[in-house]
């Protein structure tokens, strides 16, 4: 009897104890997460946020920082500002940027949101922030007209980085004109840490006059349906980010990107040249990529970014989209300083000679449509030498015969040969390379050779002894074999 | 010979005084605008509609005018006015109640008045507020086209005259943009007050479809409005759909009409 009711002390404290562990086991697997929605949270205190102009933020939130409300003052001001060199342009901005200053708040914090409209704007303006769950993302109870001042609150119950944008018809061209921003609501706990943070957006731009047209430039309404973009630039101008203006990193360092497009039109396709993102927050939300070459960014979406700088060097940021970033504007710089490391990137080695066989350096194939029909006159040598200029030479030496000042000499007028028709023949058959003055201009570079026959050599060069303000003359084929194979009339390097 | 004297006196003070407290010339120069048929922005269909004629003053109502106004009728002065007239910043831009200062030169439009003042002064000289119909009638006008709105070039040269709006002091009435009925700165000076002016978009978010008024709704891509390529429209009902009638802002002034 005793050792029953041992046992069942003992069945009672083992159930117990399976009891305790199964439990335990249950909240270990629900990790406590599921139990938190930061709809419900409730805040404590109430501060100033603090906004950062572009390509700063402000410091991350300490991660042990219960939710809170936050007061947002953002004023809405129209001024004036530089495009490119010698372009202006009317932006409307959020808070005096392009983009508009950057808002960090945590989920589950309160925002009070005041728009202040400047008196001195002239047009009325509001805000959709993508943060936000609600009516029109804030836009209907926001509408501000000049000198006045807007009031609404709303709760950040989802993380992610998020742009905002003016929402005031006619909103293409609102947003056209520079009116958006990035709002970043942290996850409870925040992000990983990095050592660098930035933020960068893309935009299009539609003015008047063409990309480069000098002066002030309004808004144009037919490119912008159109999609047809004058400027594609990041940071709202040409080399916002770029030259002294270049983001900095040292070699070693973590760098993230929030990256924003605020278009109206375009879809980003972000690269940096010489970098890849280890880390990729697809559009913003929970979801990670990782070593990714180039990211898209949909026209009011954005995307975090995070890499590791392990050389130094000029990193460009681009809209891989590559006319946009070499024609338009989308360039911009992270400069990296410190130690280079020559396993990773050695930089280039060596330059050295390549002889393709043959022995001939410099030559280029022969002009197209190259029939061994021969000249039966003068005027007939000139028509086909015409020809042969318009395939072969007039690329470098131009249409007119004028050349390129500084690149490619003239043969228009020209005394290099006017004397010599022998030395045209030669710079031909064998090239030219070196110093030579050609009508008081000195030139310095390197023709290559032409694979062109005895027949089409003697007939440009005919064509141009008669042409271009020349004096005239004829060569034959025979004259042009001779110089073959004499070697080069003029070495050059005078 | 004293009589004379007293008589020719009474005679003279009678006259002055009937001068002096009756209303004094206004100044208005009042165009005449005929009768006609238009396309409103925000149409249901493509119908027009018919505008009968009206007067229209040739300038928005001036500093000065509007002075001759604050000081016949004191309770409309700046320190007099009841705040549900108009809010604080009424006339702030003015020297005084009845001294127009450097920011307000006698020509230039007067602004920072709320709607109820507007519609007040439009009764004080005989007339009205336009109908948005009829301020858009005139508006429509290019320097020598009746109906330019559908010009896409009178569409973007607007947007242009609007990105380049004046700030106070602002610049005299009557002296740039003049309009095939002759009548000045439709466009292009300071927006203007209407009588109906926020019976149009009902909804502040410009991307959303109302429930209670089918009209006008939206940016490029609405179906309620006959063309959505005319920004320059857009921008202007924008601004009126922001506004309360006690607003007092500093681009937004008015102009007067009589009808016929």
């Amino acid at each position: 009897m005793g050792f029953e009711m041992c046992s069942n002390k003992n069945k009672l404290s083992f159930s117990i104890l399976l009891g305790m562990i199964t439990a335990l086991l249950f909240t270990a697997c629900d990790g406590g997460k599921s139990d938190y929605n930061p709809a419900n949270e409730k805040v404590t205190g109430e501060s100033i946020a603090e906004l950062t102009l572009p390509p700063n933020v402000p410091a991350p939130i300490d991660p042990h920082r219960a939710a809170t409300k936050l007061i947002v003052n953002m004023e809405v001001l129209e001024k004036e500002g530089k495009m490119t060199d010698g372009v202006t342009y009317t932006y409307w901005t959020f808070g005096g940027s392009v983009p508009g200053q950057f808002i960090r708040v945590r989920e589950g914090d309160e925002v009070e949101f005041h728009l202040k409209n400047h008196p001195d704007n002239k047009f009325a303006h509001n805000i959709d922030l993508h943060a936000v769950t609600g009516q029109g993302g804030g836009a209907a109870a926001s509408f501000t007209a000049p000198g006045h001042e807007t009031v609404f609150s709303f709760k950040a119950i989802n993380p992610g980085l998020y742009v905002y944008h003016c929402a005031t018809a006619p909103v293409g061209m609102h947003i056209a004109n520079g009116m958006y921003g990035l709002i970043l609501v942290e996850p409870k706990g925040g992000l990983p840490k990095v050592d660098r943070e930035y933020y960068v957006m893309q935009g299009d731009f539609y003015t008047a006059g063409r990309n480069g047209e000098a002066g002030h430039q309004p808004f144009d309404m037919d490119k912008a349906l159109a999609e047809n973009p004058d400027y594609v630039v990041f940071n709202g101008s040409v080399g916002a980010i770029a030259g002294d203006n270049a983001l900095t990193a040292k070699v070693g360092e973590t760098v993230r990107l929030y990256v924003g497009n605020g278009g109206p039109n375009l879809v980003s396709s972000f690269h940096v040249i010489g970098e890849i993102f280890d880390d990729v927050y697809i559009e913003g939300g929970d979801m990670k990529n990782h070593n990714v070459q180039t990211t898209l960014i949909p026209a009011g979406g954005a995307a975090i970014v995070d890499f590791k700088v392990d050389v130094p060097g000029t990193f460009i940021l681009v809209d891989h989209s590559i006319f946009r970033a070499f024609n338009k504007g989308a360039l911009g710089m992270l400069k990296v300083t410190g130690d280079e490391n020559k396993t990773i990137f050695s930089g280039q080695m060596e330059d050295k000679v390549y002889m393709a066989e043959g022995g001939r350096s410099l030559t280029l194939p022969s002009a197209k449509g190259s029939t061994e029909q021969l000249a039966g006159s003068k005027a007939e040598r000139i028509k086909m030498g015409e020809n042969v200029y318009k395939n072969l030479c007039q690329a470098c030496h131009q249409p007119d015969g004028k050349g390129m000042k500084g690149v490619f000499p003239p043969l228009a007028k020209s005394d290099y040969f006017a004397n010599d028709p022998n030395k045209a023949i030669s710079a031909i058959v064998h090239g030219l390379s070196g110093k030579i003055t050609v009508n008081g201009e000195v030139f310095n570079s390197a023709m290559p050779a032409q694979s062109l026959s005895d027949e089409e050599v003697a007939n440009v060069v005919t064509f141009l002894l008669n042409n271009f303000g020349n004096k005239g003359g004829e060569v034959s084929p025979d004259q042009v074999k001779k110089v073959r194979s004499s070697g080069t009339v003029d070495k050059g390097g005078h | 010979m004293i009589r004379l004297h007293y008589i020719l006196i009474s005679i003279f003070l009678l006259v002055g005084c009937s001068v002096l407290l009756s209303e004094p010339p206004s100044k208005i120069e009042w165009i005449s605008i005929p009768s006609g048929e238009f396309y409103p922005f925000f149409a249901d269909t493509v119908k027009p509609i018919t505008i009968d004629g009206f007067f229209i003053s040739s300038t928005q109502i001036t500093n000065s005018q509007f002075l001759r106004f604050v000081k016949s009728n004191p309770k409309w002065r700046r320190s007099k006015i009841k705040t549900i007239f108009a809010e604080s910043s009424y006339l702030h831009y003015w020297e005084s109640d009845t001294t127009l200062g450097i920011n307000a030169p006698p020509n230039a439009p007067v602004v920072a008045v709320s709607w109820f003042a507007a519609s007040a002064y439009c009764t004080w000289v005989g007339g009205r507020l336009p109908d948005m119909s009829e301020w858009e009638y005139v508006a429509s006008a290019s320097k020598n086209k009746k109906n330019a709105y559908n010009d896409e070039s009178f569409s973007s040269t607007l947007l242009r005259m609007y990105e380049k709006l004046p700030k106070i002091p602002l610049p005299n009435v009557g002296e740039k943009f003049k309009n095939y009925y002759g009548v000045y700165d439709m466009h292009g000076l300071v927006w203007e007050w209407t009588r109906d002016f926020n019976s149009v978009i009902v909804s502040t978010d410009s991307r959303e479809k109302t429930n209670q008024d089918g009209k006008l709704f939206c940016a490029a891509g609405s179906i309620g409005n006959v063309d959505p390529s005319n920004y320059s429209a857009f921008v202007r009902y924008s601004m009126w759909s922001s506004l309360q009638a006690k607003f007092c802002l500093r681009n937004l002034g008015f102009r007067c009409v009589k009808d016929i």
